[in-house]
C-alpha cells in the first residue's frame, strides 16, 4: 500500500459526541470556580495524624466484650408468661368442655356456695325428690352415741333444745 | 509503600497482620480522612468514621478478593461508613439525612476546625444541594483531585458518566454561588 492510499483511510479514533463543543466550557467552569474558592476551609487539630494510628490500633487490640444474653430478661419473661397463661386458659376450657359432674366438686365448695348464695330451705327442698327420703335411706345410716353427743355439743345451743 | 500484593498477603497472615495494618493506616489515613471529612463536614464525625473504617478494613481483610485495588475497596468502605453515620445522626435527631447535612453545614460557623470565609461556607451549601453521588464526584475531583480512572473504580461508574456528572455539578455550583 502506498502512502497516497493511506490518506484515504480513516484513523478509527473517535471522540465522545459534543466533546469539542463542551471542551472550553468544562475547563473554564472548573478553573473559574477554583479561582473563586480554592480550598474547603476545613482544618484539623494539631498533631491529629500523628496519633491516629495509635488510637486505631488500641481499639483493635481491645478485646471486644462478649455479649451476654440473659436467659431471664423482660422480653423472655413476657413471652414465657404469655405462653403459660394461654396454656392454663386452654386447659381450663378443655376441662370445662369435658363436663363437670357433682362428684368432681369438693363438698366444702358446695357448702360454701349454698351458704354464700343465701338459699332458703324451700328452694333447697325443690331440688330433692321425695323418693330420696325413704326411711330405708336413713335406717342404713347409723351413728354412734358418742358421735351424736359430739354433734349436739358442737352445734346446738341450749336455746335450741328448749324450743325442741 | 511496598508492593500491594505483598502487603495484602501480610494483612491476611496472623503473624504479620498488625505490622502490615499499621503500614496501611500510615499510607492512607490522610487521604481517607479528607474523603470522609468532605462528606460528614465536622472533624469529630470524620475522626469517628475514619477509625470505624480502618477497624472494618482490619476485620474484613480476609473478605477482600483483590478484584480492585485495596484503596478503592477502602474508599468504598469509607463512603458507606460516612453515609451510614449521617443516616444514624438523622435517625437520632429524627430528621432527614438532607436536614442533617444542612445542620452540619450551619454548625461550621461555630466550628473551631473550620477556617473558611463566607465563600467557603457558601460552597459547602452549594455542594449540599447536589444529589449524593454528584456530591461525591465533585468532592473527589475538586478537593482531592483524583484521576477519573481511580474515581471510576471507587464509585463503580464509567469514566464518561463521571466526567459528565462533574461538569453538571460545577455548573450547578457556579450558578448557586452567583445567584446572590
Amino acid at each position: 500500500m502506498k502512502l497516497k492510499d493511506l490518506k484515504d483511510i480513516q484513523s478509527g479514533f473517535k471522540v465522545p459526541k459534543g466533546y469539542f463543543e463542551n471542551f472550553e466550557d468544562s475547563i473554564l467552569s472548573h478553573t473559574s470556580l477554583k479561582e473563586k474558592v480554592s480550598d474547603s476551609g476545613f482544618s484539623i487539630p494539631e498533631g491529629y495524624f500523628d496519633t491516629i494510628e495509635d488510637n486505631i490500633l488500641s481499639r483493635i487490640s481491645q478485646k471486644e466484650p462478649v455479649k451476654v444474653i440473659s436467659l431471664i430478661n423482660r422480653k423472655s419473661i413476657l413471652y414465657v408468661s404469655s405462653i403459660a397463661a394461654a396454656l392454663i386458659l386452654m386447659f381450663n376450657l378443655i376441662d370445662r368442655k369435658a363436663g363437670i359432674d357433682i362428684n368432681s366438686i369438693e363438698t366444702t365448695s358446695i357448702e360454701r356456695y349454698l351458704s354464700d348464695e343465701d338459699f332458703g330451705s324451700d328452694e333447697l327442698a325443690v331440688l330433692f325428690d321425695y323418693s330420696e327420703f325413704l326411711d330405708d335411706s336413713f335406717n342404713s345410716i347409723s351413728f354412734s352415741e358418742e358421735a351424736m353427743e359430739d354433734y349436739v355439743i358442737d352445734n346446738l345451743e341450749l336455746d335450741d333444745l328448749y324450743i325442741e | 509503600m511496598q508492593d500491594e500484593s505483598i502487603l495484602i498477603k501480610q494483612l491476611k497472615s496472623n503473624k504479620s497482620k498488625e505490622q502490615a495494618f499499621k503500614e496501611l493506616v500510615t499510607e492512607y489515613k490522610e487521604r481517607l480522612y479528607w474523603h470522609i471529612r468532605h462528606i460528614v463536614k465536622s472533624h469529630d464525625d470524620a475522626d469517628d468514621v475514619l477509625q470505624n473504617t480502618f477497624i472494618k478494613v482490619f476485620k474484613n481483610i480476609n473478605n477482600f478478593k483483590g478484584d480492585s485495588k485495596i484503596y478503592s475497596w477502602m474508599y468504598r468502605i469509607a463512603t458507606n461508613e460516612s453515609i451510614t453515620h449521617i443516616n444514624k445522626n438523622a435517625k437520632r435527631l429524627q430528621i432527614s439525612s438532607e436536614e442533617t447535612q444542612e445542620l452540619a453545614i450551619n454548625n461550621l460557623t461555630a466550628d473551631v476546625y473550620f477556617e473558611g470565609e463566607y465563600i467557603q461556607l457558601k460552597l459547602q451549601q452549594a455542594i449540599a444541594t447536589l444529589p449524593q453521588k454528584q456530591q461525591l464526584v465533585f468532592n473527589m475531583k475538586y478537593f482531592q483531585d483524583f484521576k477519573y480512572k481511580d474515581r471510576s473504580e471507587m464509585l463503580e461508574t464509567s469514566e464518561g458518566a463521571l466526567k459528565a456528572s462533574y461538569h453538571i455539578a460545577v455548573k450547578k455550583i457556579e450558578s448557586y454561588l452567583t445567584s446572590d
